[in-house]
C-alpha cells in the first residue's frame, strides 16, 4: 500500500504478491467473460444450453468481488465520504482513522467465529451444476474478513505513526500506471 | 417477542399479495391463538429462496415453506418425490405423504436436517405453456423446444426427461423471453401463468401435469421440542387447517384458470399422458437420481 | 419509531463510520454485524446474507461486463472515432464542443451502463478537446461532462435499471425500452442550455468539417454507432437476455477494436480486465454491505412500517411521486446512488404498487432521480470525478453545473407526471401497463 519500489526486500515481496493477486483477478474476469460468450454461443448456435456456465460466472463474480476487495483494491478505490474528513486538521483525521480502524478490527474479529461457523456449516450442500462443496465455494469470505482486519490494523497503526493512506498520491498513481 | 409468547419467525417466497399468503394469515395465524407471536416474512426478503433450510438448521429461522427440491440438495433420497409422474394426482400425493412412505421421508429430514414437516399442502399441477403452435402429444414432439426450467441441476433434468431442451432463466425474465422467442415455453401451475401474464405470450397449454406441486410446511426441530405438548397440538392443528385451505384453493384455481386460458384463446388440451409418464420414468430410472432412491420405495408409492 | 432502538443505533453507526471516512459498503457491513451482536442474533447471518445474496443475484453479473465493455472501448479507438463523428455533426454551431460533449455522451450511453465509466472515458477526452487553447474553462467543460454523463445509465444498457429490476420484479427488458425517451429528453434540455449559455457568453465556433468528409467520418464511426442497435436488437429479437447483452457488448467492442481498428494490445486487454475487476470489487462491496443491512431493515419490519405510515397519509399517486422526487433528490445529494437503490427504494415499492403506479414508470422516475443525484452537491460522485480529472476546485464546477441541474430537474418532473412519455415505447413492444 505505501511500499516504495526502492526499499527491498520485504516491500518487493509485497509487490510480487500484489502482482500475483492482480493476475488472479484478471483471470477471473476473463473466465467470466468467456463463459458468458460460450453460454450464448452454445444456446443459439448448437441449441444445446450449457449447464455449468451460469455457475462459473456466479462463482467468478462472488470470488472476484471478495478477492478484489481483499487483495487488489487500494484504499483509494473505495467509495467513501470525504466531505468531513477533508476539512478537518490532520491531527483530527489521524484520530478518526485510529478510531474507525479499531472499530472495524474489533467488530470483524468478533464476528469471525460465527462467520467461520456458517461457512463450514455449508458443507451440507453442493453447488448445483459443478457439485462444488458450498463451504469451499464460500471460503473466500473468511479470507476477505481476515484481509480487512489486517488492512485496517495496518491503517490504524500507520495513522498512529502519522501516515495516512492518501498521503502519497504521486507514488500511488505511478504504480497504477506501471 | 411479545411477553411470554412463543416467537415464530416464518419465511416464505410468496409475495404478500398472493392468495396463499392471505390464507396463511387468516387461517394459520388465527388458529394459533394467543400463545404465539407469529412473524411472517414474505417474498423471500428475509432469507433468499432455497437458503431457508440452512437458516432453520442454524437456529436463525423457525418456520418456512420449503420446496422438496431444496431438501433434495441435502438428502438426495428425497429426489424420489421431485420426480415427474411419481404421483398420479393430488390425492395420490396425499396418500403417499400421509402413509408410511411419508413418515420415512420425514424421519430422514428430522434426523439429518433437524427439520420437522408439519403439513404438505398441494399448490397446483405444473403444465407446459408453449409459444409455438405445434401440437405436442408425445415427448418426441418436444424435441428442440427451449423450455425454461428453474435453475438447479434437479430442475433442469425434469426438462431433459420431458424431451425438451431445458434452459435456466430467472422467473421474472420469463415473460420477456417468451415474447421475444428466447425461450419457447415454461412449466408452471395455471395460477402462476395467470398472475405472471404468460398467457399473453403463449399459444397453448399442454396439460402434461408432470409435477404435482407441493410445499413443505415446516418447523425446526429445536423450536418444536421447546414447545409444551399443548402448544405442539395447537400448532399441528393450525398447520393441518392451513394445508386443507391451501389445497382447496389450488384445486379451485386449477379449474378456474383453465376456463380463463380458453377464454383468452389459448389451445388447452391433454397430451398422451401414458406416453409421457412411461418415457419420463424410463429416463429417470436410468439416471443417477434413481440411484439415490430408497430401495423398494418406488413400488410402495406405485401400490398406493 | 424509537430513536434508541437497535435499528436506530445501526443507522447512526453507519452514518458515523461513513462520515469518519470508512468506505460506505464496509460501514454498512460492520454496523449490521453490531446489530446482530447487540440483538443477540447469530453474527454468521452477516456472512450468510452477503454470500447468498451475491450468489443469488444472477442479473447483477451485467455490472462487471458493462464496465468491461466501456474499458475496451476506451482502450480501442472506438471513442476517438465517435468524437470525430460528433464534431463533424454539431461542432459547427456556437458552443459546438459543448454539443459534441452531450451528443457523444448520448451515443456512448447506448453502449455503457455506468455514468462513472462514461465520465471517466469519453468525458475525459472531450474535456481535453474543450480546454485546449483555453477555449472553454475547465470548470465549464467539467460541468457539461458531468451533466451529460447522467444520461448514460438512463439510455439502455443500464446498471441502475438492472438493480431496480432485481428489487422490483419489473422486467429489465421493458425497463430498458422505457429509458430511451427520458434519455433523449435529458439530452435535448442539456443541449438547449448549452446553446443558450453559448450565446450569452459568446462561446467559440469550431471550423466546420467540410461536408464531403462527412461520409468518410461517418463510415469510420459506423461500428461504434451500430453498437446500440446491435445490443437492443439482440435483446428484443430474443437472441440474448439483458445480462448476456453486457457480455456481447464487451465482445463487440473487443472484435471491432482488434479487427477493424487494430488498437488492442495484450497489455491493453490485461489493463481493461484488471480495471473492470477493480470496479466490480468496488461496487460489489457496496452491494454486499447493502445486502447485509437489508436483512436488518427487513428483520425490523421497516418496509411494512413505512408503507403503513405512507398509507395512513392517504397520498394520491401524484403527491406520492412528488414526495419520492423530493426525498430522493435530498438523499441523492447525501448518499450514494447504489445504496439508495438497494436500501431506500425497496421501502417505497410496496406503497407505489398499492397506489397503482406502474413499476416500469416508477423505475425510470427513481433512476433519473438517482442519476441527477450524481451531480447534486454536496455528495455527487460525478462532481468528485470531474474535480479529480480537471484539478478544478469543486465549488467552481458546482457553480457551472447549476444551470444544467435546473433544466434536468425540470425534465425529471416532466418524466414523473407524464407517464405516457415513458411508457409508450415499451407498450409499442407489447408491455401491458
Ligand atoms: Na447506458
Ligand atoms: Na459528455
Amino acid at each position: 500500500m505505501s511500499a516504495s519500489p526502492s526499499s527491498p526486500p520485504a516491500p518487493r515481496l509485497l509487490r510480487w504478491l500484489q502482482l500475483g493477486a492482480n493476475h488472479v483477478l484478471v483471470l477471473m474476469m476473463a473466465t467470466m467473460f468467456v463463459s458468458f460468450i460460450l453460454q450464448i454461443g452454445f444456446r443459439y448456435i448448437s441449441n444445446k444450453p450449457l449447464a455449468w456456465t451460469d455457475e462459473v460466472c456466479v462463482l467468478m463474480w462472488l470470488w472476484g468481488i471478495l478477492w478484489g476487495a481483499a487483495f487488489v483494491m487500494s484504499n483509494r478505490d473505495d467509495i467513501r465520504f470525504d466531505v468531513l474528513t477533508s476539512h478537518v486538521p490532520r491531527g483530527v483525521r489521524r484520530a478518526l482513522t485510529v478510531v474507525v480502524s479499531a472499530a472495524v478490527v474489533v467488530i470483524l474479529l468478533l464476528s469471525l467465529p460465527a462467520s467461520w461457523s456458517y461457512v463450514s456449516f455449508m458443507k451440507v450442500e453442493d453447488s448445483a451444476a459443478l457439485g462444488i462443496r458450498m463451504d469451499f465455494f464460500f471460503s473466500i469470505y473468511i479470507a476477505f474478513v481476515v484481509a480487512m482486519v489486517v488492512r485496517h490494523a495496518w491503517l490504524g497503526i500507520d495513522a498512529l505513526r502519522n501516515r495516512l493512506f492518501d498521503d502519497e498520491p504521486a507514488a500511488e498513481v505511478a504504480k497504477e500506471a506501471a | 417477542a411479545a411477553q411470554g409468547k412463543v416467537e415464530l419467525i416464518y419465511s416464505d417466497t410468496l409475495v404478500e399479495s398472493d392468495p396463499r399468503a392471505a390464507i396463511l394469515k387468516d387461517v394459520f395465524a388465527k388458529s394459533l391463538g394467543a400463545d404465539f407471536d407469529f412473524k411472517p416474512y414474505f417474498g423471500a426478503t428475509l432469507f433468499k429462496q432455497g437458503t431457508e433450510p440452512v437458516a432453520m438448521q442454524r437456529g436463525n429461522l423457525h418456520m418456512a415453506n420449503l420446496a422438496a427440491f431444496d431438501v433434495q440438495k441435502q438428502i438426495p433420497a428425497w429426489g424420489i418425490v421431485t420426480t415427474p409422474y411419481m404421483f398420479r394426482d393430488h390425492l395420490h400425493m396425499k396418500k403417499v405423504f400421509d402413509g408410511d412412505v411419508g413418515q420415512e421421508l420425514f424421519a430422514m429430514m428430522e434426523k439429518q436436517m433437524g427439520i420437522k414437516v408439519l403439513a404438505v399442502p398441494y399448490i397446483g399441477v405444473r403444465n407446459l405453456g408453449l409459444k409455438p403452435k405445434k401440437k405436442v402429444m408425445v415427448p418426441a414432439d418436444l424435441a428442440g423446444i427451449k423450455l425454461r426450467m428453474p435453475p438447479g441441476e434437479a430442475w433442469q433434468f425434469v426438462g431433459t426427461a420431458m424431451g425438451a431442451n431445458p434452459t435456466p432463466l430467472a422467473f421474472t425474465e420469463v415473460y420477456t423471453a417468451l415474447q421475444t422467442g428466447a425461450i419457447d415455453g415454461q412449466d408452471n401451475p395455471m395460477g402462476a401463468v395467470r398472475s405472471m401474464k404468460f398467457y399473453e405470450v403463449s399459444s397453448q397449454i399442454v396439460k402434461t401435469g408432470h409435477l404435482i406441486a407441493n410445499n413443505l410446511f415446516t418447523i425446526s426441530l429445536s423450536k418444536w421440542n421447546s414447545l409444551t405438548p399443548a402448544q405442539q397440538k395447537t400448532l399441528q392443528a393450525a398447520a393441518d387447517r392451513f394445508a386443507a385451505a391451501v389445497t382447496a384453493q389450488a384445486l379451485k384455481d386449477d379449474a378456474e384458470q383453465e376456463v380463463f386460458m380458453k377464454q383468452q384463446g389459448l389451445d388447452v388440451y391433454t397430451p398422451d399422458l401414458a406416453a409421457f409418464r412411461q418415457h419420463v420414468l424410463g429416463v429417470y430410472s436410468k439416471s443417477k437420481f434413481a440411484a439415490d432412491w430408497p430401495a423398494g420405495m418406488l413400488d410402495r408409492i406405485n401400490k398406493l | 419509531m424509537n430513536l434508541f432502538s437497535p435499528f436506530a443505533m445501526t443507522v447512526y453507526l453507519i452514518i458515523a463510520l461513513s462520515l469518519m471516512g470508512l468506505p460506505i459498503g464496509l460501514s454498512m457491513l460492520v454496523s449490521s454485524i453490531m446489530y446482530l451482536f447487540v440483538t443477540g442474533q447469530d453474527m454468521g447471518i452477516a456472512a450468510e446474507q452477503l454470500l447468498q445474496g451475491l450468489n443469488n443475484s444472477y442479473t447483477l453479473l451485467a455490472i462487471p461486463l458493462f464496465i468491461l465493455a466501456a474499458e475496451i472501448m476506451n482502450m480501442g479507438s472506438l471513442t476517438d472515432k465517435l468524437l470525430g463523428f460528433c464534431n463533424a455533426i454539431v461542432g459547427r454551431f456556437r458552443g459546438g464542443l459543448g454539443h459534441v460533449n452531450i451528443l457523444s455522451s448520448l451515443i456512448f450511453s447506448g453502449m455503457s451502463g455506468s455514468a462513472i465509466a462514461d465520465a471517466a472515458g469519453v468525458g475525459r477526452m472531450v474535456i481535453s478537446m474543450m480546454t485546449r487553447g483555453g477555449r472553454y474553462t475547465p470548470a465549464y467543460a467539467a460541468a457539461v461532462t458531468a451533466a451529460s454523463a447522467v444520461i448514460g445509465p438512463i439510455i439502455p444498457p443500464s446498471i441502475p435499471l438492472v438493480l431496480y429490476g432485481l428489487i422490483s420484479d419489473a422486467s429489465i427488458g421493458f425497463l430498458f425500452m422505457a429509458g430511451i425517451v427520458p434519455g433523449l429528453i435529458l439530452a435535448v434540455v442539456l443541449m438547449a442550455m448549452n446553446a443558450y449559455l453559448a450565446r450569452v457568453r459568446n462561446f467559440p465556433v469550431e471550423p466546420p468539417v467540410p461536408l464531403r468528409e462527412l461520409p468518410g467520418i461517418t463510415f469510420r464511426a459506423l461500428p461504434a454507432l451500430l453498437m446500440p442497435v446491435v445490443l437492443l436488437g439482440g435483446i428484443y429479437s430474443g437472441v440474448m437476455t439483458p445480462t448476456e447483452a453486457a457480455a456481447v457488448a464487451a465482445l463487440y467492442a473487443l472484435v471491432i477494436s482488434t479487427v477493424l481498428y487494430r488498437s488492442v494490445s495484450l497489455r491493453g486487454a490485461y489493463g481493461a480486465l484488471l480495471s473492470s475487476g477493480r470496479s466490480m470489487a468496488t461496487i460489489g462491496i457496496l452491494i454486499s454491505g447493502a445486502l447485509v443491512f437489508n436483512y436488518v431493515v427487513t428483520r425490523e419490519n421497516i418496509p411494512v412500517t413505512v408503507s403503513q405510515i405512507l398509507t395512513a397519509m392517504e397520498l394520491t399517486p401524484l403527491s406520492f411521486l412528488l414526495m419520492v422526487n423530493v426525498l430522493l433528490l435530498i438523499l441523492g445529494a447525501l448518499l450514494e446512488g447504489g445504496t439508495i437503490l438497494l436500501v431506500i427504494v425497496p421501502i417505497l415499492i410496496p406503497t407505489a404498487k398499492l397506489l397503482g403506479i406502474d413499476m416500469v414508470h416508477f423505475g425510470l422516475v427513481v433512476t433519473v432521480n438517482l442519476m441527477i443525484g450524481l451531480i447534486t452537491p454536496p455528495y455527487g460522485l460525478l462532481l468528485f470525478i470531474m474535480g479529480n480529472i480537471t484539478g478544478e476546485p469543486l465549488r467552481r464546477i458546482v457553480a457551472e453545473t447549476l444551470p444544467f441541474l435546473a433544466v434536468m430537474i425540470g425534465a425529471l418532473f416532466f418524466i414523473t407526471y407524464v407517464p405516457d412519455a415513458v411508457l409508450w415505447l415499451p407498450r409499442l413492444f407489447g408491455y401491458q401497463g
